[in-house]
């Protein structure tokens, strides 16, 4: 069963996902104004961030990505089981995410480095915290599709591919927000 | 299939290669204060790479390729631009 | 007959649509430049800064509240002509189109009561004590930014509602239901205001008062044009129903 082809038109979703974006690239000109005020204190503030977990963290989300990006054409050649098994991937490796934020928050906390230290700080957990908002909407999605698609019921690759794309959404998000905020310390 | 194995499996590489070359390129005393603006690039064409093979903007009917990438280089652009100017001023 | 069963189902409609510029143009006019909230006093400033412009612009300030607080029922009535439009999509049940209405309902009170904290902060303001005017500015912002989950529920409601449309050429385009959702996934970071003094993330910053307010309007702009847009393509469907 054909269902699609790589050619036709994108979900409506992408039009969300470019307007989420592009305000996420607001709020990084907004963190790099303040920046350029207090640079010192940011990147003071950037040495105190755990690189290493960061950088654990975006090699899980590309993983996870390529994972998902291989359910999509799995499913549109009608290999539902293997789109599946794809997607019970991308879910499991895209779990180790929020282990590994976990850690850290209970690091930065356990250090007393709260959202009120510094600007900082404050930025790091906002653009962290939506970033994680994103994240569980995200596995949300892919739990959702691993289940719908199973009786391949109508509209069933319109989810599949909506939330595929959504996934590489936190994915590029991750890819940002990861340099921007971790390689402050650097200087 | 087998072609889709083979375009992931590349992309996937070149994504941690550039994620551990950028975060090698910060190791690098002399590139210090360069930092942000490599790391940045380097996520740059990341985004790049993700919107064009694993969300297949590349195939898409309409041109969505192009605010995405727009998106990117403004974001990079940006980010560096100030960088700059928050180092020299 | 249709399946409402009502013989002119669109009758007031587009009056309740247009509820929404009426009030988009009064909000502007009495909260936005009467009030002196293009922008807002920063929380960051004195409380005297506050307490000399509501002593030196009283009669200002309470016209601008009293016609806020009056134009404020439109919000609602602007839900409903939304919900007419949505019920006229939903398949299975009212939920979406009622959830609308409800959400709509209740971000009238969030116009209207922070709008009486301001009235009483200009009732006798050489009376109080500046710290007082203070905190009935500061009341009214933060309930006026942190009730957002009622306005989300109504964007988002609606905004899934339209995406659910069936018909070939939907009744909303599809962009406009996804930017309203977008708009109304943007709204928690008002939550931010009771955090932040200064800085993007306070009532008068870049994020929470530059964009967001732009991209509500914006909203209320965009899904009014196109709400009424649709009203003469469901009075045609109607008619050919009948």
């Amino acid at each position: 069963m054909v269902a699609d082809d790589r050619h036709a038109k994108l979900p409506g979703i992408i039009v969300f996902i470019l307007a989420d974006i592009a305000s996420f690239v607001l709020f990084f000109i907004v963190f790099m104004a303040e920046r350029a005020k207090q640079l010192d204190v940011f990147v003071q503030s950037g040495q105190h961030v755990n690189v290493t977990l960061g950088l654990i963290n975006t090699l899980i989300l590309i993983t996870s990505g390529c994972l998902v990006a291989l359910a999509v054409p799995s499913a549109r050649n009608g290999q539902i089981i293997l789109a599946r098994r794809f997607i019970l991937g991308a879910l499991a490796v895209g779990a180790l995410f929020a282990v590994i934020k976990g850690v850290e928050y209970y690091q930065k906390i356990q250090a007393g480095l709260l959202v009120d230290t510094n600007l900082y700080f404050t930025f790091y957990y906002i653009f962290t915290g939506l970033h994680f908002v994103h994240y569980v909407v995200g596995m949300t999605l892919l739990t959702l599709v691993y289940f719908k698609i199973k009786h391949q019921s109508s509209g069933h690759f319109l989810w599949l591919h909506s939330g595929a794309l959504y996934w590489h959404m936190v994915d590029l998000l991750w890819i940002f927000i990861f340099p921007l905020l971790y390689f402050q310390g650097a200087r | 299939m087998a072609r889709y194995y083979y375009t992931n499996a590349i992309i996937w590489a070149l994504l941690v290669i550039a994620t551990l070359f950028s975060f090698e390129a910060v190791s690098f005393a002399y590139l210090h204060q360069h930092a942000l603006t490599i790391a940045m690039i380097f996520a740059c064409l990341k985004a790049h790479l993700i919107a064009q093979y694993f969300m297949e903007l590349r195939d898409a009917p309409k041109p969505w390729a192009i605010p995405f990438n727009a998106l990117f280089i403004v974001a990079t652009l940006a980010i560096a631009g100030i960088d700059a100017a928050a180092a020299y001023f | 007959m249709d399946r409402t069963g009502k013989s002119n189902p669109y009758r007031y409609v587009r009056f309740c649509a247009w509820g929404g510029p009426i009030l988009l143009v009064a909000l502007i006019f009495f909260w936005g430049i009467l009030g002196h909230n293009i922008p807002p006093y920063s929380a960051a400033g004195n409380a005297d800064e506050i307490a000399t412009h509501f002593r030196e612009h009283t009669s200002q300030a309470r016209i601008g509240m009293i016609f806020t607080m009056a134009f404020g029922v439109f919000y609602v009535i602007w839900g409903l002509g939304i919900s007419k439009v949505m019920e006229a999509i939903e398949q299975d049940n009212n939920v979406l189109s009622t959830l609308q209405l409800w959400g709509a309902g209740l971000t009238t009170i969030v116009i209207i009561l922070p709008a009486s904290f301001w009235l009483t902060a200009a009732f006798r303001p050489d009376e109080l004590p500046p710290q007082t005017i203070q905190l009935l500015y500061d009341a009214g912002w933060i309930f006026f930014d942190c009730a957002f989950s009622l306005t989300m529920l109504q964007i988002l409601a609606m905004g899934v509602c339209f995406l659910g449309d069936k018909r070939a050429q939907p009744i909303i385009p599809h962009w406009v239901s996804w930017y309203v959702i977008w708009v109304g996934c943007m709204l928690p970071l008002l939550g931010l205001i009771s955090v932040f003094k200064d800085g993007p993330f306070s009532r008068s910053g870049l994020i929470n008062y530059w964009i967001e307010f732009p991209i509500f309007f914006l909203f209320m702009l965009l899904s009014s044009i196109y709400v009424l847009r649709a009203i003469p393509k469901l009075e045609n469907e109607h008619a050919l129903a009948n």
